[in-house]
């Protein structure tokens, strides 16, 4: 357990990077919110010692993807997701990121769990295969193996 | 073809990633990885731009006070968001469409000038145009379309019954969206609208620059009846939600 006085520390200095990613990933700010209050309130009942080394960065970037990967597999928010493209088709032309961000969110809500952690990594947080493997505690290849996995599976499924 | 294949990452591979921008703002890149970043940043607009803004909203996050419920196992109750990151938002919130009584007499009537916004309504399963006056109902879902003869910047805000304001598009963005001149052009994003009821008015917000939206949204909510920023134009709508 970490004492409030830590956690505040933490939270000042990681805030920002654990809303921002919560924010991409979920796609709106009050759940992005809640994301944040979640995470630091695991950090508080969590063993983990953190030296204030990388290892808490790393960490941080784990929670909250697994955080808000829950969250979105939810079945309300799985309702909500659904619903975001409808009237006209879009113009035929590269989509905007925040486009392709609503995509990506309703494919990982359906996606098995091995896969999404990595597709979050790589298409939202738009990492190297090398970060992705340091965060993951893999190598590169598994990496590949994985997204490749990714993009087959979304092919199917949208078959 | 996978879906995924038109979600490949905008930077380059040479670009720095938000994670390695995360870990040298916080101090713990290694001095090759420092010096890496730096000297990329140096001659790269696109990481310059972002590493300016992932500073920024550092700084914001860091000037913020720190929830009381931090810690506790009750959720935070709409803490106030710093002003970078209010702006990022896009409501999953209410909204709908009004029609007749509920409007004031000078309400009824919506000027149209040469950049308007519409909308298109999903009940349901059926999906239906939208119109100025339109009713709608907790659920549904709106999406936005513009119609505008040149490029600029747009935004959709709105100020609903209980004068509170809110930035429906661009999602994510502290400013108003680039966007390029066409008819019944569809906006990406939708919105679901909550159970708060009661007429709203929705502004299509044109500009001639990426104007600020959180100042913007404060002004709306402060006086609907607010003049647009410098160099911008309104396109107004009136909704009303009401319960099923």
């Amino acid at each position: 357990m970490h004492a409030r006085r830590d956690i505040e520390a933490l939270y000042r200095e990681y805030g920002a990077s654990v809303y921002r990613r919560a924010l991409q990933i979920l796609g709106n700010v009050h759940d992005a919110e809640e994301a944040v209050h979640d995470v630091f309130t695991k950090v508080m009942g969590s063993n983990e010692t953190f030296r204030g080394d990388s290892h808490v960065m790393t960490w941080l970037y784990s929670a909250t993807t697994n955080l808000c990967l829950n969250r979105l597999r939810d079945g309300k928010r799985r309702a909500a997701l659904a619903s975001q493209h409808f009237g006209p088709a879009q113009p035929q032309h590269d989509p905007a990121r925040s486009d392709r961000l609503a995509m990506l969110r309703q494919l990982i809500a359906r996606m098995p769990e091995e896969l999404s952690e990595v597709a979050v990594y790589y298409y939202v947080d738009e990492m190297t295969h090398a970060e992705i493997a340091e965060l993951l505690g893999c190598s590169r290849r598994h990496v590949g193996d994985l997204l490749e996995r990714a993009r087959s599976w979304a092919e199917r499924g949208a078959a | 073809m996978s879906p995924l294949d038109a979600l490949q990452p905008e930077r380059t591979p040479e670009c720095v990633s938000d994670y390695a921008f995360d870990r040298w703002l916080a101090g713990h890149a290694a001095a090759d990885q420092r010096q890496a970043i730096e000297q990329h940043v140096a001659r790269c607009a696109r990481c310059s731009a972002r590493q300016a803004r992932l500073q920024g909203e550092r700084e914001a996050w860091r000037a913020r006070t720190v929830p009381a419920a931090l810690g506790s196992s009750s959720k935070p109750k709409r803490v106030a968001v710093p002003a970078v990151a209010a702006a990022l938002a896009l409501a999953a919130a209410a909204m709908l469409i009004v029609r007749g009584s509920s409007l004031a007499p000078d309400e009824g009537v919506r000027s149209k000038g040469p950049q308007s916004i519409g909308f298109y309504v999903k009940h349901g399963d059926a999906v239906r145009r939208g119109a100025h006056g339109e009713r709608v109902e907790p659920g549904d879902a709106l999406r936005f379309l513009y119609t505008s003869e040149e490029d600029g910047f747009i935004a959709v805000l709105s100020v609903d019954a209980a004068q509170r304001g809110t930035i429906y598009f661009p999602n994510e963005a502290a400013n108003a969206a680039a966007f390029a001149a066409g008819h019944d052009v569809p906006l990406p994003l939708s919105t679901v609208l909550d159970d708060v009821t009661g007429p709203e008015r929705i502004f299509g917000v044109f500009c001639a620059s990426p104007v600020a939206l959180e100042p913007l949204r404060r002004a709306l909510e402060r006086d609907p009846t607010a003049a647009p920023p410098p160099g911008c134009r309104f396109d107004q709508l009136l909704i009303e939600k009401r319960g099923r």
